[in-house]
Protein backbone atom coordinates (compact mmCIF):
# COMPACT_ATOMS: atom_id res chain seq x y z
CA UNK A 1 0.00 0.00 0.00
CA UNK A 2 1.41 3.22 -0.94
CA UNK A 3 1.45 5.68 1.63
CA UNK A 4 0.18 9.29 0.65
CA UNK A 5 2.41 12.30 0.30
CA UNK A 6 1.29 13.71 3.50
CA UNK A 7 1.82 10.87 5.54
CA UNK A 8 5.51 11.00 4.75
CA UNK A 9 6.16 14.51 5.11
CA UNK A 10 4.43 14.06 8.68
CA UNK A 11 7.42 11.28 9.33
CA UNK A 12 9.84 13.54 8.19
CA UNK A 13 8.49 16.49 10.22
CA UNK A 14 8.19 14.83 12.97
CA UNK A 15 11.83 12.79 12.78
CA UNK A 16 13.04 16.68 12.14
CA UNK A 17 12.05 18.29 15.55
CA UNK A 18 9.98 15.66 17.42
CA UNK A 19 13.30 14.81 19.04
CA UNK A 20 13.93 18.38 20.25
CA UNK A 21 10.37 19.32 21.52
CA UNK A 22 11.15 15.94 23.99
CA UNK A 23 14.03 17.17 25.10
CA UNK A 24 12.71 20.31 26.34
CA UNK A 25 9.28 18.61 27.18
CA UNK A 26 11.85 16.13 29.47
CA UNK A 27 13.37 19.00 31.92
CA UNK A 28 9.90 20.36 32.39
CA UNK A 29 7.74 17.23 33.60
CA UNK A 30 8.57 14.97 36.19
CA UNK A 31 8.07 11.45 33.97
CA UNK A 32 9.21 10.14 30.83
CA UNK A 33 5.17 10.08 30.33
CA UNK A 34 4.42 13.34 31.23
CA UNK A 35 7.10 14.30 28.36
CA UNK A 36 5.68 12.56 25.68
CA UNK A 37 2.22 13.31 26.71
CA UNK A 38 3.09 16.89 26.74
CA UNK A 39 4.62 17.01 23.40
CA UNK A 40 1.65 14.83 21.67
CA UNK A 41 -0.82 16.84 23.37
CA UNK A 42 0.74 19.90 22.59
CA UNK A 43 1.01 19.37 18.65
CA UNK A 44 -2.61 18.62 18.41
CA UNK A 45 -3.05 21.96 20.11
CA UNK A 46 -1.15 23.87 17.96
CA UNK A 47 -2.50 22.13 14.76
CA UNK A 48 -5.95 22.86 15.06
CA UNK A 49 -4.74 26.53 16.41
CA UNK A 50 -2.48 27.02 13.53
CA UNK A 51 -5.15 25.75 11.13
CA UNK A 52 -4.29 22.79 10.83
CA UNK A 53 -0.83 23.55 9.33
CA UNK A 54 2.62 22.60 11.05
CA UNK A 55 3.19 25.21 13.95
CA UNK A 56 5.97 27.36 14.25
CA UNK A 57 8.64 25.69 17.04
CA UNK A 58 8.14 29.00 19.25
CA UNK A 59 4.12 28.48 19.58
CA UNK A 60 4.96 24.54 20.34
CA UNK A 61 7.56 24.53 22.60
CA UNK A 62 5.49 27.52 24.38
CA UNK A 63 2.73 25.49 24.73
CA UNK A 64 4.67 22.42 26.10
CA UNK A 65 5.73 24.87 28.62
CA UNK A 66 2.41 26.36 29.50
CA UNK A 67 0.64 22.56 29.17
CA UNK A 68 4.20 21.45 31.91
CA UNK A 69 2.83 24.35 33.92
CA UNK A 70 -0.45 23.40 33.96
CA UNK A 71 0.08 19.50 34.78
CA UNK A 72 2.37 20.67 37.40
CA UNK A 73 -0.14 23.01 39.26
CA UNK A 74 -2.69 20.07 39.62
CA UNK A 75 -0.29 17.88 40.92
CA UNK A 76 -0.43 19.03 44.65
CA UNK A 77 1.90 16.70 45.68
CA UNK A 78 4.74 18.09 43.89
CA UNK A 79 6.15 20.77 45.96
CA UNK A 80 8.53 22.45 43.96
CA UNK A 81 8.36 22.39 40.26
CA UNK A 82 11.81 22.91 40.07
CA UNK A 83 12.65 18.78 41.24
CA UNK A 84 9.94 17.23 39.04
CA UNK A 85 12.81 16.71 35.75
CA UNK A 86 12.92 12.90 34.72
CA UNK A 87 16.58 13.32 35.88
CA UNK A 88 16.02 9.76 37.15
CA UNK A 89 14.76 8.24 34.88
CA UNK A 90 17.03 6.20 32.62
CA UNK A 91 16.65 7.61 29.25
CA UNK A 92 19.46 8.87 27.68
CA UNK A 93 18.31 13.22 26.95
CA UNK A 94 21.02 13.12 24.12
CA UNK A 95 22.75 10.58 20.84
CA UNK A 96 26.10 10.43 21.89
CA UNK A 97 29.21 7.97 20.64
CA UNK A 98 31.06 6.18 22.97
CA UNK A 99 33.46 9.01 23.80
CA UNK A 100 30.84 11.59 24.55
CA UNK A 101 28.35 9.25 26.44
CA UNK A 102 29.41 10.45 29.68
CA UNK A 103 30.17 14.20 28.94
CA UNK A 104 26.24 13.80 28.39
CA UNK A 105 25.29 12.44 31.37
CA UNK A 106 27.06 15.14 33.08
CA UNK A 107 24.97 17.31 31.02
CA UNK A 108 21.97 15.57 31.47
CA UNK A 109 22.29 15.45 35.82
CA UNK A 110 24.10 19.56 35.42
CA UNK A 111 20.85 20.81 33.43
CA UNK A 112 18.75 18.67 36.04
CA UNK A 113 20.15 21.40 38.61
CA UNK A 114 19.95 24.77 37.05
CA UNK A 115 17.15 26.80 37.64
CA UNK A 116 14.63 26.25 35.33
CA UNK A 117 14.51 29.79 33.73
CA UNK A 118 18.23 29.33 32.75
CA UNK A 119 17.51 25.31 31.72
CA UNK A 120 15.00 26.29 29.21
CA UNK A 121 16.97 28.84 27.49
CA UNK A 122 19.70 27.13 27.19
CA UNK A 123 18.11 23.87 25.77
CA UNK A 124 16.14 26.49 23.07
CA UNK A 125 19.30 27.89 22.05
CA UNK A 126 21.33 24.94 21.99
CA UNK A 127 19.10 21.43 20.57
CA UNK A 128 15.98 24.17 19.86
CA UNK A 129 18.44 25.93 17.46
CA UNK A 130 16.24 29.15 18.04
CA UNK A 131 17.22 32.59 17.82
CA UNK A 132 17.19 34.79 21.38
CA UNK A 133 14.12 36.57 19.52
CA UNK A 134 12.18 33.06 18.94
CA UNK A 135 12.93 32.37 22.52
CA UNK A 136 11.79 35.13 23.43
CA UNK A 137 8.56 34.44 22.11
CA UNK A 138 7.99 31.18 23.01
CA UNK A 139 8.58 32.06 26.83
CA UNK A 140 7.05 35.22 27.00
CA UNK A 141 10.11 37.57 27.47
CA UNK A 142 12.46 39.80 25.90
CA UNK A 143 15.05 38.45 23.68
CA UNK A 144 17.96 40.60 25.36
CA UNK A 145 16.41 38.52 29.15
CA UNK A 146 16.58 35.08 27.60
CA UNK A 147 20.53 36.13 25.91
CA UNK A 148 21.61 36.72 29.65
CA UNK A 149 19.57 33.82 31.01
CA UNK A 150 21.60 31.80 28.39
CA UNK A 151 24.85 33.29 29.30
CA UNK A 152 24.25 32.87 33.42
CA UNK A 153 23.02 29.29 32.80
CA UNK A 154 25.43 28.41 30.41
CA UNK A 155 28.35 29.41 32.95
CA UNK A 156 26.29 27.71 35.65
CA UNK A 157 25.83 24.79 34.10
CA UNK A 158 29.90 24.52 33.52
CA UNK A 159 30.41 25.05 37.22
CA UNK A 160 27.78 22.11 37.92
CA UNK A 161 30.18 19.52 35.26
CA UNK A 162 32.91 20.49 36.36
CA UNK A 163 32.10 19.77 40.27
CA UNK A 164 30.36 16.10 38.76
CA UNK A 165 34.10 15.69 37.58
CA UNK A 166 35.51 16.67 41.12
CA UNK B 1 34.70 32.25 32.62
CA UNK B 2 35.95 34.29 29.69
CA UNK B 3 34.41 34.42 26.46
CA UNK B 4 36.71 32.04 25.04
CA UNK B 5 35.68 29.31 27.22
CA UNK B 6 31.93 30.23 26.70
CA UNK B 7 32.05 29.42 23.38
CA UNK B 8 34.14 26.37 23.85
CA UNK B 9 32.03 25.01 26.55
CA UNK B 10 28.79 25.69 23.75
CA UNK B 11 30.51 24.02 20.95
CA UNK B 12 30.71 21.14 23.03
CA UNK B 13 27.42 20.97 23.86
CA UNK B 14 26.36 21.64 20.32
CA UNK B 15 27.68 18.18 19.42
CA UNK B 16 25.57 16.18 21.71
CA UNK B 17 22.15 15.83 19.67
CA UNK B 18 18.93 15.33 21.37
CA UNK B 19 17.69 11.35 22.12
CA UNK B 20 16.05 9.53 18.85
CA UNK B 21 12.56 9.23 19.94
CA UNK B 22 11.67 5.93 21.90
CA UNK B 23 10.27 3.44 18.93
CA UNK B 24 7.13 3.57 20.88
CA UNK B 25 6.43 7.12 20.65
CA UNK B 26 7.82 7.36 17.29
CA UNK B 27 5.10 5.14 16.50
CA UNK B 28 2.27 6.76 18.44
CA UNK B 29 2.98 10.16 16.66
CA UNK B 30 3.62 8.58 13.68
CA UNK B 31 0.48 6.80 13.67
CA UNK B 32 -2.10 9.49 14.63
CA UNK B 33 -1.18 12.47 11.88
CA UNK B 34 -4.15 14.97 11.99
CA UNK B 35 -6.30 14.41 8.95
CA UNK B 36 -5.85 17.72 7.07
CA UNK B 37 -2.06 17.87 8.04
CA UNK B 38 0.07 20.33 5.33
CA UNK B 39 3.35 21.03 6.03
CA UNK B 40 3.78 24.87 6.22
CA UNK B 41 5.62 25.04 2.82
CA UNK B 42 3.07 23.64 0.99
CA UNK B 43 0.48 26.01 2.92
CA UNK B 44 3.01 28.95 1.99
CA UNK B 45 3.12 27.44 -1.77
CA UNK B 46 -0.54 27.26 -1.89
CA UNK B 47 -0.41 31.00 -0.45
CA UNK B 48 2.07 32.10 -3.45
CA UNK B 49 0.17 29.97 -5.49
CA UNK B 50 -3.15 32.51 -4.58
CA UNK B 51 -0.93 35.69 -4.38
CA UNK B 52 0.17 34.63 -7.78
CA UNK B 53 -3.36 34.44 -9.40
CA UNK B 54 -4.80 37.29 -7.19
CA UNK B 55 -2.14 39.50 -9.24
CA UNK B 56 -3.59 38.55 -12.39
CA UNK B 57 -7.17 37.81 -11.50
CA UNK B 58 -7.34 41.43 -9.60
CA UNK B 59 -6.80 43.73 -12.93
CA UNK B 60 -8.70 40.74 -15.71
CA UNK B 61 -11.84 41.02 -13.65
CA UNK B 62 -11.56 44.91 -13.73
CA UNK B 63 -11.17 44.88 -17.64
CA UNK B 64 -13.79 42.16 -17.64
CA UNK B 65 -16.18 44.08 -15.83
CA UNK B 66 -15.61 47.25 -18.15
CA UNK B 67 -16.07 45.24 -20.80
CA UNK B 68 -19.08 43.87 -19.88
CA UNK B 69 -20.37 47.34 -18.81
CA UNK B 70 -19.49 48.83 -22.38
CA UNK B 71 -21.10 45.73 -24.04
CA UNK B 72 -24.22 45.80 -21.81
CA UNK B 73 -24.29 49.77 -22.94
CA UNK B 74 -24.53 49.11 -26.43
CA UNK B 75 -27.30 46.64 -26.58
CA UNK B 76 -29.17 48.75 -24.48
CA UNK B 77 -28.14 51.46 -27.20
CA UNK B 78 -29.65 48.94 -29.80
CA UNK B 79 -32.41 48.09 -27.69
CA UNK B 80 -33.93 52.01 -27.24
CA UNK B 81 -33.35 52.54 -30.83
CA UNK B 82 -37.44 53.01 -32.37
CA UNK B 83 -38.32 50.21 -34.52
CA UNK B 84 -38.09 51.20 -38.32
CA UNK B 85 -39.44 48.55 -39.17
CA UNK B 86 -41.92 45.72 -38.11
CA UNK B 87 -45.87 45.01 -37.92
CA UNK B 88 -46.97 46.92 -35.38
CA UNK B 89 -44.78 49.42 -35.82
CA UNK B 90 -46.72 52.41 -36.82
CA UNK B 91 -45.96 54.19 -40.38
CA UNK B 92 -46.13 57.65 -41.17
CA UNK B 93 -47.25 58.67 -44.59
CA UNK B 94 -46.33 62.22 -45.38
CA UNK B 95 -48.66 63.52 -48.22
CA UNK B 96 -47.80 67.38 -47.93
CA UNK B 97 -43.89 68.12 -46.63
CA UNK B 98 -42.94 71.81 -45.55
CA UNK B 99 -39.62 73.29 -45.46
CA UNK B 100 -39.61 77.21 -44.02
CA UNK B 101 -37.09 79.18 -42.95
CA UNK B 102 -37.87 82.19 -40.61
CA UNK B 103 -35.49 85.19 -39.83
CA UNK B 104 -35.14 86.38 -36.10
CA UNK B 105 -32.56 88.37 -36.18
CA UNK B 106 -29.72 89.96 -37.71
CA UNK B 107 -26.45 92.33 -36.59
CA UNK B 108 -23.34 92.94 -37.86
CA UNK B 109 -20.06 93.25 -36.52
CA UNK B 110 -16.85 94.74 -37.74
CA UNK B 111 -13.27 93.32 -37.02
CA UNK B 112 -9.57 93.87 -37.98
CA UNK B 113 -7.82 90.99 -39.88
CA UNK B 114 -4.12 90.15 -38.98
CA UNK B 115 -2.92 92.68 -42.18
CA UNK B 116 -5.17 95.58 -40.66
CA UNK B 117 -7.86 95.24 -42.93
CA UNK B 118 -11.13 95.64 -41.48
CA UNK B 119 -13.83 93.18 -42.03
CA UNK B 120 -17.37 93.39 -41.34
CA UNK B 121 -19.28 90.13 -40.03
CA UNK B 122 -23.05 89.63 -40.37
CA UNK B 123 -24.90 87.62 -38.13
CA UNK B 124 -28.24 85.85 -39.15
CA UNK B 125 -30.17 84.04 -36.30
CA UNK B 126 -32.75 81.70 -38.32
CA UNK B 127 -35.39 79.07 -37.48
CA UNK B 128 -35.54 76.40 -39.53
CA UNK B 129 -38.89 74.34 -39.62
CA UNK B 130 -40.52 71.14 -41.49
CA UNK B 131 -43.64 69.92 -41.60
CA UNK B 132 -44.72 66.66 -42.25
CA UNK B 133 -48.48 66.11 -42.58
CA UNK B 134 -49.99 63.16 -42.98
CA UNK B 135 -53.73 63.63 -43.96
CA UNK B 136 -55.09 60.08 -44.03
CA UNK B 137 -54.28 59.57 -40.16
CA UNK B 138 -54.56 63.34 -39.21
CA UNK B 139 -51.32 63.74 -38.00
CA UNK B 140 -48.88 67.10 -38.14
CA UNK B 141 -45.41 66.86 -37.29
CA UNK B 142 -43.54 69.81 -37.02
CA UNK B 143 -39.41 69.72 -36.42
CA UNK B 144 -37.76 73.40 -35.48
CA UNK B 145 -33.77 74.15 -35.66
CA UNK B 146 -32.53 77.38 -34.66
CA UNK B 147 -29.47 78.08 -36.77
CA UNK B 148 -26.82 81.14 -36.41
CA UNK B 149 -25.34 81.87 -39.89
CA UNK B 150 -22.35 84.33 -39.43
CA UNK B 151 -21.24 85.76 -43.09
CA UNK B 152 -18.06 87.98 -43.91
CA UNK B 153 -18.76 90.90 -46.20
CA UNK B 154 -16.03 93.28 -47.14
CA UNK B 155 -16.26 96.77 -46.98
CA UNK B 156 -16.19 96.88 -50.80
CA UNK B 157 -18.73 94.37 -51.53
CA UNK B 158 -21.26 96.32 -48.76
Amino acid sequence: MVESPNQDEWRRWIADHAPKLLLFARQMARSEADAQDLVQEALVECWQRNGYRTPPLPLLFATIRRRAIDLARREVRRMNREQTVAVNDSRPWFDTGVEQREFSRMIQAALAELPQEQREVITLKIWGEMTFAEIGEALGIPANTAASRFRYGLSELRKLTKQVLT
Amino acid sequence: MNEREHEVFEAELRRLKPARLPDEFESRLNATPPREFETQQRSQDRRSDWSFALRWLTPASAVAVALLAVVAQLNRGKNSEPPTTGASAPTLNADQVEIDRQLLGSFDAVANMPDGEPVRFRFQQWMDAVTLRDSSRGIEIVQRTPRIEVVPVSFATY
